[in-house]
């Protein structure tokens, strides 16, 4: 595919995690800088330190996705230590499985804060820079399937997720005329650590086994297999990239064709 | 990105007009053989020329989509030629502009004719003859941002990409596990021969110029700028491509922020 990103600086939020690890791998193998950002800076330093070793160009910085500050400090840090962050992937993300009428008040505001504000929050601060500098971007937040559809016991993921699709559309509004492009991508069933989670909070409610549960979702995939995290990195660096310079505010299923609209 | 299609065989309809001819360059270039067809099998000439004109391989053959023998012969033509069609993008498309109460039933049914009906004998035939050699294969029709808005003065023309958009579904469900991904995009406003004709006939609906009916268009597009066939065939070959192998029945707006969902 040659070098798309030679010469990018591509944050990636959620870094450590399975999506946005593979999706940074991906991103430097094609010539980024990738800045690891992750709450979990031991998984950020690991995931920068094994992308080193392959012999392309990452570093590692803490972040809280859901504080201002955190978020500030992360884009002041990355501009002045590595150079103008130009392509962002907002990956961070938190799910927990429970039913619809025990679903504290408290769990829908943190899972909000981290999956709706978090985007927000990258988002805006990296178009704020790249307007000031005179300087053009692209970003891609991952939403997800349940952003789509109903979720009777993850009603607050599924509505950040929505929410994710509605500020990847008004950002994008807002930013054309900076020459800058904002989409999203709603993976469905990805082999990651959230997923083996989900069936494992799933299972406890219903006794099952969970491997035997996870069998089940991925029959219900149409393409059959479950989806992996360079399937996602795939579509987000196709969006990162020159070729998808006419596609802005979009959101695509990658997701073996769960869901459509 | 050179020779991501060495080797396959492309099928083109409508590859004598302005996206048509755009994509059919671009799958030469990436090492593709080009079967361009088109109603006009002299149009579809010029193209092939042009494409090997820059060095790749094309063959040229006239094919109405509306008529199922007439794909099947073209296709033995083309397996005769080159091989088996892996590849195919649907460009073949027609339009015009009445007032609602003035759309005639004559005229409604040529559009579904050549825009849905002749999308499904070629992505049927296609997928048929791709399935008893038990190969895999990339198959991108072409919608329209159309599809999923209102359409007052091109009713026929929204309802036949509409339907494209759900055969598409129902194509991209029923072929994913014989490894055949079929997808669709949906441009927006495209500097080619169709709109530069859909304006003149809006001119004599609306009273504006021609120029004026064109220039409040474009005012309406959030990118702030026409579409190039290039951007349009940029998205086509990411959903040729095994990048995009976990999509499924989707349609990809590539409209510069004109149409979600
Ligand atoms: N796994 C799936 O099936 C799936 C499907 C659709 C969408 N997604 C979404 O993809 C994204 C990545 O998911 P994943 O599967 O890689 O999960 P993961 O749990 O492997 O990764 C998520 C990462 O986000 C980090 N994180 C959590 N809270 C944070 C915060 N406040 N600030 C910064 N980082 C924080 C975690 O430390 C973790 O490294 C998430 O947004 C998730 O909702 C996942
Ligand atoms: N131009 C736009 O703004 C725009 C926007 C969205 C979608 N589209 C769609 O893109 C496709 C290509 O459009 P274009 O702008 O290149 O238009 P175009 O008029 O330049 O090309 C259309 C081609 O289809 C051919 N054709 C017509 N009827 C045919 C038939 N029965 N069998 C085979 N070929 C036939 C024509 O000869 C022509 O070469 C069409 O499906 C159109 O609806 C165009």
């Amino acid at each position: 595919m040659g070098q798309r990103f030679e010469g990018a600086v591509c944050l990636v939020t959620g870094g450590g995690g399975g999506i946005g690890s593979g999706t940074a791998r991906l991103l430097a193998a094609e010539g980024a800088h990738v800045i690891i950002a992750d709450l979990s800076q031991d998984r950020a330093q690991q995931v920068a330190g094994e992308i080193r070793e392959m012999g392309f160009q990452a570093s590692p910085h803490a972040v809280d996705v859901t504080s201002q500050e955190s978020v500030d400090r992360l884009l002041d840090d990355s501009w002045r230590d590595v150079g103008p962050v130009n392509l962002a992937v907002t990956c961070a993300g938190i799910i927990k499985i429970q039913p619809f009428l025990d679903l504290p008040a408290a769990d829908w505001d943190r899972t909000l804060a981290v999956n709706l504000k978090g985007t927000f929050l990258v988002i805006q601060g990296v178009a704020r820079r790249l307007v000031q500098a005179g300087r053009k971007g692209r970003m891609v937040a991952v939403s997800s399937v349940a952003g789509r559809g109903a979720r009777a016991d993850v009603a607050d993921y599924a509505a950040s997720k929505a929410g994710v699709i509605s500020i990847v559309r008004s950002s994008a509004m807002a930013l054309a005329e900076h020459g800058m492009a904002v989409n999203a991508v709603c993976p469905g069933v990805v082999a990651t650590e959230m997923t083996y989670a989900i069936q494992r909070m799933r299972s406890q409610d219903t006794g099952e086994n969970p491997e035997e549960m996870l069998t089940r979702s991925v029959t219900g995939i149409p393409l059959g297999r479950i989806e992996t995290p360079e399937d996602v990195a795939k579509a987000i660096a196709f969006l990162l990239s020159e070729d998808a310079g006419y596609v802005t505010g979009q959101a695509l299923n990658v997701d073996g064709g769960l869901e459509f609209d | 990105m050179k020779g991501r299609f060495e080797g396959a065989v492309a099928l083109v309809t409508g590859g004598a007009g302005g996206i048509g001819a755009g994509v059919a360059l671009r799958l030469g270039r990436e090492g593709a053989h080009v079967a361009v067809t088109d109603l006009s099998g002299s149009g579809a000439e010029v193209v092939a020329a042009r494409v090997r004109q820059q060095g790749g391989q094309a063959s040229a053959h006239a094919l109405d989509v509306t008529r199922a023998e007439d794909t099947e012969r073209v296709l033995d033509e083309v397996e005769h030629l080159a091989g088996t069609v892996s590849l195919a993008v649907t460009c073949a498309g027609i339009d015009s502009q009445f007032d609602f109460l003035d759309l005639s039933l004559t005229e409604w049914q040529k559009t579904i004719e050549v825009n849905l009906q002749g999308t499904f004998v070629v992505i049927q035939a296609v997928a048929r003859r791709l399935k008893a050699k038990g190969g895999k294969g990339h198959i991108v029709a072409v919608a329209s941002a159309a599809a999923k808005r209102p359409n007052p003065t091109q009713a026929h023309y929204g309802a036949s990409k509409a339907g494209v958009v759900n055969l598409v579904r129902s194509a991209g469900v029923a072929l994913a596990r014989d490894g055949i991904v079929v997808n669709a995009v949906c441009p927006g406003v495209v500097d080619t021969d169709m709109t530069r004709a859909i304006h003149i006939e809006r001119s004599r609906l609306s009273g504006l110029s021609e120029e004026e009916s064109l220039a409040r268009m474009i005012q309406s597009i959030p990118i702030g700028r026409i579409q190039t066939v290039d951007d349009v065939a940029h998205v086509v070959a990411f959903l040729l491509s095994h990048e995009a192998d976990y999509m499924v029945g989707q349609a990809v707006n590539v409209c510069g922020g004109l149409a979600f969902d």
